[in-house]
Order: C-alpha cells, then structure tokens, then sequence
C-alpha cells in the first residue's frame, strides 16, 4: 500500500460504518414491524371468532405497504367458505387495537379510519376485500 | 458570522441531516426525508458564503450527505435481501467516489518562506481539508515568497502527513 489513510478519510469510513450499522438496523427494525402486525392481525381473527362472533375465522393474512400506508388484508370466511370482503367495523377496531398492543404494548385504543390509526411511521389500515 | 463560524455551521447542518434521516425508524417518513432535506439545504445555502474552493467541497459533501440519508430513508422500504445488497452497493460506490475525490482535492497553499529545494508553505482553514491549517514544509524550488499554489495531502504509512505540490 503506497499510501495510508488522511485523518479525513478515518472520519469518512466512520460515518459509513455508522450509516451501514443504521441501514441494516432501520431494515431489520421495518422487518419486525411487519412480522407484529401479521401476527396481531392473526390474534383479532382468532379472539374475534371466540368472543364475537364464532361463525367467522381468517385464513391467509396479506400486505401491502408504501412510505404512509400499512393496510394489512386478512382473508375472512363464514362457516359455509363464503368470503367476507367487509367482516365490519368492530372487527377492524380490534385488529387495530391488537396492531397497537402489539407496537406500543397498549391496546387502550381504537380508530374509525386509516388516516386516524397513526402510530409512529404508518398509518394502519385494515382491508379484508383485498388479498 | 466570521468563517470559521460559517464552517461550523455548514459541518453542524449537514451531519444534522443524518439523525434526521435515521429518525425515519419513529417518524412518517415524508417528515424524516423533509427534515433531513432541509438540513441539507440549509447548509448548501450556509456553504454559499464561502470561498469558491469551499463551495465547490461542500457542493460534494451535499451530495454524499444526500446519498446517505437516501439509503437511511429506503432502509424502511425494502425488505428483500436484493434490495438491502443494491443499498450497501450503492453506499460502498459513493465511498470510493469520494475517497478518490479526497486524494485528489488539491489544497490552496501560500509561500511562506523559500529555501534551496525546500519551501514553507501556509495552509489556511477550510470546510474539508486533510490536514489542520498551519505552516507545512513542501520539497519544491522554484518558487516565489507570496506564492498561491495548489498542494495535496500525502500520508505514507507509518509516518506523518506531508503536502507535496498537486
């Protein structure tokens, strides 16, 4: 090697080992995140089959999200596998609730709309027609 | 402000734009990428103030500190290992971009004093310079008292820093 390294360049590299270390942190912290809903949406569908109403159960949960949107999209049937495109609004309130528990640990809360269920970085959306 | 001030505050607005763009862990992230946007143009604006030479250094600390927060920024949007790779390529390209660019930005340098094949020469302060200002002896003759000349940073293994003419 000709040439060692500028007292700069030390700073530079540290700044790019900070930023790597953060990219990789953000993506994995993003990944979690996805994987809570997807298992709190799992939970409203299994304690809304037991407490609410016992002729409904999910099967697939899918999801979409862009930079302001989560909207998870759970799959709902009636006991004749009829699909249930709206399973109606007390079933997307605990799906939301449960998708806050599962982010902050507190389910003390629900929402009417998209626009309204903003915790942290997204806004949470239920849509069980899509998927 | 006087220019030292100047730098600091351009150094200041710049790395500022990074939490920002980091924050997009908590934050919506039009707000992170507005934050972290501003920072950088404010200190784009801070850096106008400077001497040309500085302006055109900070235009390229503008561009990496935009690189970086961009990857902090798309860190929340990928989730496919493809997408993390194409990130850190994209990061691992600017740093050698700009580690080339930092070789070979060459340093405004006044002549101080001459001697036989050696002459003394004064580096004054700026935004993004390799070594900290000071009289530096350079190996060249030829050269007049008062002399503005363009020098660069040379650090050999195992040795202190030495300026040589660019």
């Amino acid at each position: 090697m000709k040439h060692g390294q500028l007292s700069l360049e030390y700073l530079l590299v540290i700044v790019f080992v900070v930023t790597l270390v953060a990219v990789f942190m953000l993506n994995a912290a993003n990944d979690a995140e996805t994987s809570i809903v997807i298992a709190s949406v799992r939970r409203a569908c299994s304690d809304y089959s037991l407490e609410v109403n016992s002729s409904r159960y999910c099967t697939g949960i899918t999801y979409f999200k862009n930079s302001t949107y989560f909207t998870a999209s759970p799959r709902v049937y009636d006991k004749q596998g009829n699909r249930v495109p709206n399973p109606g609004a007390e079933f997307n309130s605990m799906a939301l609730r449960k998708i806050k528990g599962g982010i902050t640990g507190n389910e003390t809360w629900a929402c009417s709309n998209c626009a309204d269920c903003i915790i942290g970085k997204y806004s949470y959306c239920i849509n069980a027609s899509k998927g | 402000m006087n220019l030292r001030n100047k730098r600091l505050a351009v150094k200041s607005l710049f790395f500022l734009a990074l939490p920002s763009a980091a924050s997009s862990a908590l934050l919506p992230l039009i707000v992170s990428a507005i934050a972290a946007a501003a920072f950088i143009a404010l200190g784009w604006l801070t850096s106008q103030k400077l001497s040309e030479y500085e302006r055109s250094t900070a235009t390229a600390l503008c561009a990496l500190d935009a690189v970086l927060c961009a990857a902090l920024i798309s860190a929340n949007l990928f989730s496919s290992s493809i997408g993390l790779a194409a990130c850190l390529a994209v990061l691992g390209a600017t740093y050698a971009v700009f580690k080339m660019a930092i070789a070979k930005t060459p340093l405004e340098a006044k002549v101080v004093s001459t001697e036989n094949r050696f002459a003394v020469v004064e580096v004054g302060d700026a935004l993004l310079s390799p070594v900290p200002s000071g009289l530096y002896e350079i190996n060249a003759h030829g050269l007049k008292k008062g002399e503005v000349l363009k020098v660069k940073a040379v650090k050999p293994l195992w040795s202190k820093t030495r300026l040589e003419l660019a």
